[in-house]
Order: C-alpha cells, then sequence, then structure tokens
C-alpha cells in the first residue's frame, strides 16, 4: 500500500533525465507540492496504526529529507551547467568593445586617511626628506630585538602582535608578524644605508595590532621620521618636530616635550601639541589641558644604531612618530576610527 | 598608580599644590592622569563620635536608635547598618551637613526623632560599597573632624615601563625631591626587639629555578593580637585604594605603598606540616588548586610560579595569597614574607591566570632586588610598634641579595652638548646627587656610581636623560639640523598618487581596505590562493593577509550597493605574496583595482575606456587577451591584462556564483593591475607629492535602514515633473530623495494627460521606519499630490 522504496526508484530516475531548471521545478512540485505523491503519503500516516506509524513514519521522512537534498544537488549542478554555458551566450571581445564609451557618470572622491599621508609626504619632502615604507609583514627581529625589545621585553606584552605562520622551522629571530608600528622599518633602512649616510628619511605606511574596540582598529597608519648624522641634539630634535607640526596642523601650534620611554630612543618623550580643536585655550577633547598627546620622538638608541650597522661613538641619531587616523580625524572632525575603513559611499562622498 | 599628596608631603618639604605638583611631575617624571579629592569639603562637620548605647527600635526590626557622644553633645540618631554597636567610634554628619547624596536634617524615622546620620564610608567619598556603617580606630578621639583624619589628594600616576623604582611613596618622594631640590625622609626602622630565630620554625626550598625568585625573607612572628589598624594608616591606605583588613595586613600594604615591595603575611599555624615546617618556591602542576583570598577557588595550570608547603600552594607567589592560610581574627602566629619575583614570571602568572593586583603589578613592572630586605625591616619595625605584645624572630633569608652597584664613566661637556639646554656642571652635579647617583668627579670625566635601585640606567645617554628631565625639557632650545641628503622620491610612491588622483577624476572613489580577509570571503575566488596565516587572528576571523584586492573590493561593492546602484571604486595598495627567494622577507607588491557597476550590462567597455584613459595618459600601451580560465570571472567576459608581452592584472565580470553569493543583483566588473612592475614604465607621474587643501567637516548621515517605494501618478501634460517632486520631498523629513524614473504619454494614457513614476527613498536619522510610518508618510504625500495637482493614483 505504501511502496516507499518504489517512490523513490522512480524519483531518482525522474531526477536523472532532467537538464532544465524549469523541468527541475515541476519534478519537486509533483512529488513534494501540495498535492505532491509523498506529500500525500505523509499526510494519510496520520490513518494508521500506531505500530504501522512508527514504521512507515521515519522511512517517510526521511524520503522526503532524501529527495530535497537530490533536487538541491541536482539546482546547483544545472546551475553550473548553466554558467558554463555563458562562455559562448553571452560572450564579449573585449578587444572588440569601444573605448570610447563613457561611463555613466559618478564623482570620484580621494579617501581622507590617502589625502593625510600625501600632506605627510610632501610637508617632508619639502623639508628634505627621503620617503620609504618598508614592508608590513615583518621579522620578529627588525619589529621588535633590534629596537632594543628582547624576547620577554614587557612592550611585547602591549603591542598584541599579529603572528603569521611561516611554513618550516622558523626560530623567533625569523618569526614573521604584521609590523606593530613604523619603527620596524628603522634597523633595515640603515643597515641598506650605512654606508651613505647621513640619513633623512620618512615611513609613511600600515601597522597592525590585536586591538579591536570603540576606539581601536586592528589596522592603522603611521608615519615615523629618522634623522642620523654626526653630533645631532635634543635641540635639532625639538625644532624638527616643532617645524612638522606647524607644517601638518597650522603655523600657530606649539609643542611640549614629557620626559618619556621606549626601548628604541634614548632620551624618549611623549610630545604634546597644542589642541587644534581650541587653540590651547582647554576644551573636552584635551580634557582641559591645551595639550594633545600626538608623537613619541626620542634619540635613537645606541644599541638600535649598532644593529644598523652604525657606529653610536660617531653618529647620533633621532626618530619620532604619531599615528595618521587621529591626526585625520581630528582635520575632518569623524567622530569613529571605523568610519575610516567602512567604506561606506555616504562617507566617501563627502570628501 | 595611586599617591597621596598628604603623604608625600610629609616625605617631602615642598610648597605646591596638588595640581601644581601633578603638572611638573607630568613633564619630568610620571604621567598624573588625574587628580581626586579624598573626602570634600563637607568632612569638615563630619566628626568623630562614640555610639554609647544602642537600642531596638520599638517600631522597626531593622532599625537601632544610638546614643552618640561627640565630645561635649549627645545625639540621638536611628540608625540601619547592621553593624552598629554599643562603644564603637563612627563618623557622624550632624543637621547641617551637605553630603554628596544630600543634606542632612533631623527627621523622624518610625516616629522617632533622629540628629543626624552615622556614615558608611562610602557616603563620605572614602570608597568601598558596603552598607555597613564605618568604624572608626578605637584611639581616635572624639569630637575631631573627620577632615583631619582622611581629607587627602589623590594623584593616579601613570609609571613608564622602566621606572618600576616609582611604584612607592618613597620613591616618587625622591623625584618630587630632586624636582624642588629639597631633601627627602627616607621610611624609619626602630629598634627591634628580636625573640627566637625563624630558621627554627621553617625550612625554605627552591623546587625551581632560582632565577625566577633569587631572594626569599621570612620572619616569624608570635604573640599577635589581630585588630584593627590605627586610623593614620587607614587614611594611607584608603587615598591609594586599599581597604584596611587588620592591623598585620594594612602594615604589609602600608609597606608596599611605602617601598614598593609587596610582603605576604601567611597564618603559621595554617601552614600544613608538623614542628619545623617547610615553605617551598615551586612551580604549580596543572589540577592543584588554590582558592585564594578573593574567595576565588582556581585550578592552575602547569608552571605557575606558587609559594607550597609540604602538600598543597598556599600562595600564587607575587600575586595573591590562599584563603586557607590568609591572616584572621583569630591568628596569633605569622609567617611574614618578603621576597624578590621577577618580572618575566609574574606576568606569565597574570597572563595565563588573568589576575592583576597591587602585588603583582609591582612585581610585573620589576622591581630593585635588594628592596625586599628593606621592605622587611620596615614591615618588622612597624609590627613592633603597633603591636608591642609581638615577638619578632630574626629574619631568615634565602637566597642573593648581593646586588654589585653599576658604575659609569661619562664625559659631562658631552651629555650637555648633547642635550643642548643651558645648564651648568654644578647644577648637573647636584641634579644627580639629588636622584642617589654618586659622582666622582675627575675633572674631564666623571664616575658616576648608580643607585642599586636605578637598573634602568646602564649609558651616558641614561644620564643625560636624568639632569635634561629634571633640569626641565621646555629649556631645549629649537635648532634645526643641518643634515641633507641626495632626496630619495620613490618612484613608486609618485606613481600610485598619479594613479590615485588620474581615476579620482575619472569619477573613481578610493577605499580603503583592511589588509587581513577572512577566509570565507577568499574562498568564493577560486584565483587567490593565501599565501599566509594569521596564526592568532581576533575572534571576528580575518586571518589571510590578502593575496588580491578583489575580495575585498568586490565585498565593498556588495555593502554600498544597498545604498546605491552606480559604483565606481579603486583601491591602491599592497598585497602578501609569499617570496621565492628564500632570503627575503617576502614581497609586498602595490596593486590598483578597479571596480565599475551600474546595473546596466555593458560595463565592461566602461571599465576599459577608464583603463585606456589612463593608459593613454600614462603613455603605456596595454593587451587584453580574453580567457576562460579565471575561474572568478565570467567564462565569457575575462581577460588577461599584458604589458610587453608580460601579464599584468586580469579584468573580468565577477563570476555570478560570487555575485550571488554576496547578495549582488547586478552585473559588477572589475580589474586588478600589479602597480609595482608597471611603474617603472608610467610617464605620467609628477616628480612631486602633492595633497589635496581639503577642509571638510564630516557630517553624519543615518546608519538606519533605507526603504524605496515607487509611486505612479496620472496629472495633466503642462504639470512640471520637478515641482511634484520638490512637492513630495517637503511632505515629511524622513523623506531623503524623490527620483523621477518614468515620463510616459500615449498609448494607454488619457489624452492631455502624462503617467510619471517616482522613486521615494525614506529613511530617519535615529531609527529603522516602521511600515506604519512609511504608510503614513506615502498617504500624506498622495493627499498633497491630489489636492495640489489633482493627481490620480495609477
Amino acid at each position: 500500500m505504501y511502496p516507499l522504496p518504489d517512490l523513490r526508484t522512480q524519483f531518482m530516475q525522474d531526477l536523472s533525465v532532467i537538464s532544465d531548471a524549469k523541468v527541475l521545478e515541476e519534478l519537486e512540485v509533483s512529488y513534494l507540492g501540495r498535492k505532491g505523491r509523498l506529500t500525500l503519503i505523509l499526510k494519510s500516516l496520520s490513518d494508521l496504526r500506531l505500530e504501522e506509524k512508527k514504521v512507515l513514519g521515519p522511512q517517510a521522512n526521511q524520503l522526503r529529507d532524501d529527495m530535497r537534498a537530490q533536487l538541491e544537488e541536482k539546482r546547483k549542478a544545472l546551475q553550473t551547467e548553466e554558467w558554463k554555458k555563458l562562455a559562448q551566450y553571452e560572450k564579449q571581445d573585449i578587444n572588440a568593445l569601444s573605448s570610447l564609451r563613457q561611463m555613466t557618470t559618478t564623482e570620484g572622491h580621494l579617501h581622507p586617511l590617502s589625502n593625510f599621508i600625501l600632506k605627510v609626504c610632501r610637508v617632508f619632502s619639502d623639508l628634505g626628506y627621503d620617503i620609504a615604507d618598508g614592508s608590513e609583514i615583518e621579522t620578529d627581529f627588525y619589529n621588535f630585538t633590534a629596537l632594543n625589545i628582547p624576547a620577554d621585553h614587557p612592550t611585547r606584552d602591549d603591542h598584541d602582535t599579529f603572528y603569521v605562520e611561516k611554513v618550516g622551522g622558523a626560530s623567533l629571530k625569523d618569526q614573521l608578524l604584521m609590523r606593530t608600528q613604523t619603527s620596524a622599518y628603522q634597523v633595515r633602512y640603515m643597515q641598506d644605508h650605512k654606508e651613505k649616510l647621513p640619513i633623512k628619511v620618512i615611513f609613511p605606511g600600515k601597522t597592525y595590532r590585536r586591538d579591536d574596540d570603540a576606539t581601536h582598529f586592528p589596522m592603522f597608519h603611521q608615519f615615523e621620521g629618522l634623522v642620523v648624522d654626526k653630533g645631532l641634539t635634543l635641540a635639532n630634535l625639538k625644532a624638527t618636530v616643532h617645524l612638522a607640526m606647524q607644517k601638518l596642523l597650522g603655523d600657530d601650534v606649539n609643542i611640549r616635550f614629557r620626559s618619556s620611554y621606549f626601548p628604541f630612543t634614548e632620551p624618549s618623550f611623549e610630545v604634546d601639541v597644542t589642541c587644534v580643536i581650541c587653540t590651547g585655550k582647554g576644551c573636552r577633547v584635551c580634557k582641559q589641558t591645551g595639550w594633545l598627546e600626538l608623537l613619541g620622538a626620542g634619540m635613537v638608541h645606541p644599541n638600535v644604531l649598532k644593529f644598523g650597522g652604525i657606529d653610536p661613538d660617531v653618529y647620533t641619531g633621532f626618530a619620532f612618530g604619531t599615528g595618521i587616523e587621529r591626526l585625520a580625524m581630528m582635520k575632518h572632525a569623524i567622530p569613529n576610527i571605523r568610519y575610516l575603513y567602512e567604506n561606506d559611499i555616504r562617507f566617501l562622498k563627502q570628501f | 598608580m595611586k599617591f597621596s599628596y598628604n603623604w608625600l608631603k610629609q616625605l617631602v618639604d615642598f610648597n605646591a599644590t596638588s595640581q601644581a605638583l601633578a603638572d611638573e611631575l607630568s613633564l619630568k617624571s610620571v604621567e598624573v592622569e588625574g587628580i581626586e579629592e579624598m573626602g570634600g569639603t563637607y568632612m569638615d562637620t563630619v566628626i568623630v563620635g562614640e555610639v554609647t548605647s544602642c537600642e531596638q527600635h520599638p517600631d522597626a526590626d531593622r532599625l537601632k536608635v544610638c546614643r552618640v557622644d561627640t565630645g561635649g553633645a549627645m545625639h540621638q540618631i536611628v540608625c540601619g547598618s547592621p553593624n552598629v554597636r554599643a562603644g564603637i567610634k563612627v563618623p557622624v554628619a550632624l543637621p547641617g551637613t551637605k553630603l554628596p547624596n544630600g543634606e542632612i536634617k533631623v527627621s523622624k524615622l518610625r516616629g522617632i526623632e533622629s540628629q543626624g546620620m552615622i556614615c558608611g564610608a562610602d557616603e563620605i567619598g572614602l570608597g568601598g560599597e558596603t552598607h555597613d556603617i564605618m568604624t572608626l580606630p578605637e584611639g581616635t578621639q572624639v569630637g575631631m573632624k573627620l577632615s583631619t583624619l582622611y581629607h587627602d589628594y589623590v594623584l593616579d600616576g601613570a609609571i613608564l615601563p622602566n621606572r618600576g623604582d616609582l611604584q612607592s611613596h618613597t620613591g616618587l618622594a625622591r623625584e618630587i625631591a630632586a624636582i624642588y631640590n629639597k631633601e627627602y625622609t627616607e621610611a624609619v626602622v626602630g629598634e627591634i626587639q628580636e625573640e627566637g630565630s625563624t630558621h627554627d620554625y621553617v625550612d625554605i626550598e627552591w623546587r625551581h629555578d632560582f632565577m625566577a625568585c633569587p631572594l626569599y625573607q621570612a620572619c616569624i612572628v608570635t604573640n599577635i593580637q589581630v585588630q584593627s589598624s590605627p586610623a593614620w594608616m587607614q587614611a594611607r591606605l584608603m587615598a591609594c585604594g586599599i581597604r584596611p583588613i587588620n592591623n598585620i595586613v594594612d602594615i604589609t600594604n602600608l609597606v608596599m605603598l611605602e617601598m614598593g615591595n609587596p610582603l605576604h603575611a601567611f597564618d603559621y599555624s595554617k601552614v600544613g606540616g608538623e614542628g619545623r615546617k617547610t615553605i617551598a618556591i615551586s612551580l604549580s602542576k596543572k589540577g592543584e588548586n588554590i582558592t585564594t583570598l578573593d574567595g576565588v577557588s582556581r585550578e592552575l595550570p602547569d608552571g605557575i610560579l606558587v609559594i607550597s608547603d609540604l602538600k598543597h600552594p598556599i600562595a600564587i607567589a607575587g600575586v595573591i595569597g590562599g584563603k586557607d592560610t590568609g591572616v584572621s581574627d583569630s591568628t596569633t602566629q605569622i609567617l611574614l614574607e618578603a621576597a624578590h619575583f621577577t618580572s618575566p614570571i609574574i606576568r606569565h602568572s597574570q597572563r595565563t591566570l588573568g589576575i592583576t593586583t597591587e602585588s603583582s603589578v609591582r612585581f610585573a613592572k620589576g622591581l630593585p632586588i635588594g628592596l625586599a630586605t628593606a621592605a622587611m625591616e620596615r614591615a618588622r619595625s612597624l609590627i613592633s610598634q603597633i603591636c608591642p605584645e609581638a615577638e619578632i624572630a630574626t629574619v631568615e633569608i634565602k637566597g642573593d641579595q648581593d646586588q654589585n652597584p653599576v658604575s659609569l664613566r661619562v664625559n659631562p661637556q658631552q651629555i650637555l652638548d648633547f642635550l643642548a639646554q643651558d645648564i651648568t656642571l654644578t647644577r648637573m652635579e647636584q641634579i644627580l646627587l639629588s636622584l642617589g647617583f654618586i659622582v666622582i668627579n675627575d675633572g674631564t670625566t666623571w664616575l658616576i656610581q648608580v643607585p642599586i635601585w636605578r637598573n634602568d640606567v646602564t649609558i651616558w645617554q641614561d644620564i643625560a636623560e636624568e639632569v635634561g628631565r629634571i633640569y626641565g625639557f621646555d629649556t631645549v632650545p629649537e635648532v634645526l639640523p643641518e643634515t641633507t641628503t641626495i632626496q630619495d622620491k620613490p618612484k613608486i610612491m609618485l606613481a600610485e598618487q598619479a594613479v590615485r588622483r588620474h581615476f579620482v577624476s575619472a569619477g573613481y572613489s578610493e577605499i580603503f581596505t583592511y589588509s587581513l580577509l577572512k577566509p570565507e570571503l577568499i574562498s568564493l575566488f577560486p584565483d587567490y590562493q593565501a599565501s599566509f596565516n594569521i596564526t592568532n587572528p581576533l575572534p571576528e576571523g580575518n586571518s589571510i593577509p590578502r593575496p588580491s584586492l578583489i575580495p575585498g573590493l568586490v565585498h565593498t561593492v556588495a555593502l554600498n550597493l544597498k545604498k546605491e546602484k552606480v559604483l565606481a571604486l579603486f583601491d591602491v595598495s599592497k598585497v602578501y605574496m609569499k617570496s621565492m627567494d628564500p632570503s627575503q622577507v617576502d614581497t609586498e607588491p602595490r596593486r590598483l583595482a578597479l571596480a565599475y557597476t551600474s546595473g546596466t550590462d555593458t560595463e565592461w567597455g566602461e571599465i576599459k575606456h577608464s583603463l585606456d584613459l589612463w593608459t593613454r595618459d600614462a603613455g603605456i600601451i596595454l593587451q587584453y587577451e580574453a580567457t576562460d580560465t579565471i575561474a572568478s570571472g565570467h567564462p565569457g567576459r575575462s581577460a588577461r591584462i599584458l604589458y610587453n608581452s608580460q601579464e599584468v592584472g586580469q579584468t573580468y565580470e565577477v563570476h555570478p556564483s560570487i555575485l550571488s553569493a554576496l547578495d549582488i543583483k547586478q552585473r559588477v566588473w572589475v580589474a586588478e593591475i600589479d602597480l609595482s612592475y608597471l611603474a617603472l614604465f608610467l610617464q605620467n607621474s609628477t616628480p612631486e607629492f602633492v595633497d589635496n587643501e581639503s577642509n571638510v567637516v564630516y557630517k553624519e548621515f543615518s546608519r538606519y535602514e533605507i526603504s524605496r517605494r515607487d509611486l505612479a501618478i496620472l496629472v495633466l501634460e503642462d504639470r512640471d515633473s520637478n515641482q511634484i517632486a520638490l512637492s513630495i520631498s517637503s511632505v515629511s523629513d524622513i523623506v531623503t530623495s524623490v527620483e523621477l524614473f518614468d515620463d510616459y504619454r500615449g498609448e494607454g494614457i488619457e489624452k492631455g494627460k502624462k503617467s510619471l513614476g517616482f522613486r521615494i527613498t525614506l529613511q530617519a536619522q535615529d531609527h529603522t521606519l516602521t511600515d506604519a510610518e512609511i504608510k503614513e508618510a506615502l498617504d500624506s504625500i498622495i493627499k498633497k499630490l491630489t489636492i495640489d495637482f489633482s493627481a490620480e493614483i495609477r
């Protein structure tokens, strides 16, 4: 009375000959539709005695699931077939296309970060700096050890590093990572230029930290300035940072150095810059201090010069760096770092 | 880390307000992130009272009626706190006192008059969240203003990672003394009457690397009476955010705040073992358990440094003690521990167990090793002072406490030149002396002995920093360096700039996409194989440094198609490849990627048009070679892009399987070109970097769902469709745009009339529109059009 195995065989047979999506749909209706052959069987089960129900119920349900799976698989196969045919049906010869065709007009916009990076490059280029950017995937050695941050140094805990797998047994020295700071390029650059001193360069570029919350995005941009020459002093560093900040943020900005610590500079400073929102009068953004903590800076640590192949008894250096997002956000009053990476057209169009 | 202004003033006689001190420290020593006043001015009208009697309230189970003596006056006060009782000293706010929560008034509570309030610590700004009233130490003088005891300013200082020596009031006092050119007072160690030897009570042994704990000292103290500590001590602790517990625990905490080295007191009778007991410095074994003082039962993994008795861990070394061996009211014998645990092992414990304590942060930052010895002596001295009945045994010292002071030979003139500040040699020497350095002046060079607590000072530049910062970096003049190089403006970066400018002017908008992609996204594009994986991605799962810009670009298209139908986007960025040369760090070629979509069928011509314009501008010729081997591309609409017969990129219509997976319902065309190679040949790069002078102020837009409705109307032919569109816009704020998409007259339309189709976009600034709101807006629109334009709705 309920020839389920026969129905299965019949279904498989019907399915195997189908080569058209429309016919496939009809087949589905004829078995599983409201009055489909299997649907009717499933409905009639309720009239059966309990023992029969216990046997036939699961079998019928199983068959229904199998049919659905088969139909889905067939549908995909047909779709794939259909897509293959596109090669002929929809073929376009690119070389025959009219190259004069105008596109439906849209207005183009330069991303605000891009523009700010250009500004950094322009300002420092005007001041006679070389521009270089280095690799974003770096080794542990250049990102940490060569910057006077040996294994187990507490600074490593704060950097929340993304590590990159390297096939083959890599030692810690060669361990790959997403660089956590543009300073990672310092020692490579020194090694490449130790025969061509002095050095006067800016590294703008992407950096990464494993940090994702309201005020952090795991990718961000920094720029780092590095100068290595004979007889450089704190006065040279201070004048350079002040002038650069004036060029980037406005002639009126002032700076102040606060004693700080970075493993790769000695002495080290946090550099505060006159709050550009309130021009130093005190506001919410600068917590009423009139200052914004914007840069890290310092005199290059002799160990770092040594790693770069430069004699610290002959040469001194200074370095300074900052995050670019924060500067661009301040400039355009962008309230959330995420907006820079969402690429929402309604955001992009404003710039 | 919190510092008490009163305490610092007690250690150094300086004349600066808390704000002036904070400003000075922030520039020269420790960044002060905030100042909090402890116990506001109202503390002048909160006074010490003694509860002389405490009776049950006749009409309320939870209330007590107390008689409180405030020295010269008696007050009847109704109190609801369970711990109020006769004989205790309490803070009393008399009527008229304005507390943070309101003014105290004479009032009736269930019919009984209450003339004031007995306060909890939280109610008078001394911290804590308990509902209990605050019990003051027994010896506190009745009638005294609470401000005399507790008013203070608390400075929250961010200690630099290399300055473990500043994690104490003594350490900071030393800096303040140097800054203001004053003397500072060292913690006093009085004479200690020793009785017995700790060695007879306990054996100390190492079951782990000596390096993690190079020094362990223990001292047995017997005949102790555990009670509350004196008010001055409690005030110091509370200022620094530590709750007073009892005299012994408070002494260990006070010494930590004062000198920096954390201490721990075990109840000796609770330490396992008979007779002479064993204290072992060992590593935990997986599965071992300890319930710590905070009441949390913790199962330990392998490798945490613990202090154990013969059977169990009794403390997580340097982090937190065990509850079972903690000091309680019934304790009479303690084992006082003053040890040196090194930074790496304690940081490991913090990370692995996810606990940080006042103790662990200090060890984690690193402390001078000899500090433990000084802290032990100070603690014993305080015990003999606060608990005169206690019997203090000689200290058992195990390990190495010797530290050889480091000496540096420096050239003072070199330092002055380097700093460029106007400092005299005399002032320089004076600064160093005030910081504890010993200077042997040999004329042109100085031999400087570094104090043992300053293990961060190892090179002459460190000496320069000490001198420069205390003198003040504001005195550094500004002199631009004369350094010049043969300037290198990398062609590739100039080329990127030119590419960006070109495509912006050609109508493309630049996007900045995240370099790390989700595997699910990349797997949609069979042509792009991941070269690398991030081993520790964030939970959101972006784990692959992108091998191509296309997946991120198409994903961005998908997100934006919900807002606009015509999109022209480009991305100029690096992609990440494995290098063929094993000596190289892997390579990061720069790419240009374009996407174009408009909902029509002929867009390949448009993207090709854009590329042709660009190459013409850049003076190069690209060839296109049709192919059906790009799996991410439409098999009939894919091409390789060649320059000088070398493949430099691809362009294709995105394969329908990818579009369907990303829920994109229109054709999308892309191109990706390798700029690293092509840049060598591009002609149009400007020799300089140029940015746009942009003063755009970003305007927030609504991020809520957009709804679209089409409306077809019939009007007289002479009606102006712009007027009608304007009229629709004016109906409601939620109508954000109106677009005419159909203007038809002729067959099927009554002569003299036309049919207009408007697409209406609706969106609210602050929420997602409901169907009812949309319907209401449409009804108003229809009503208005019917009246103003005699429109018929079709």
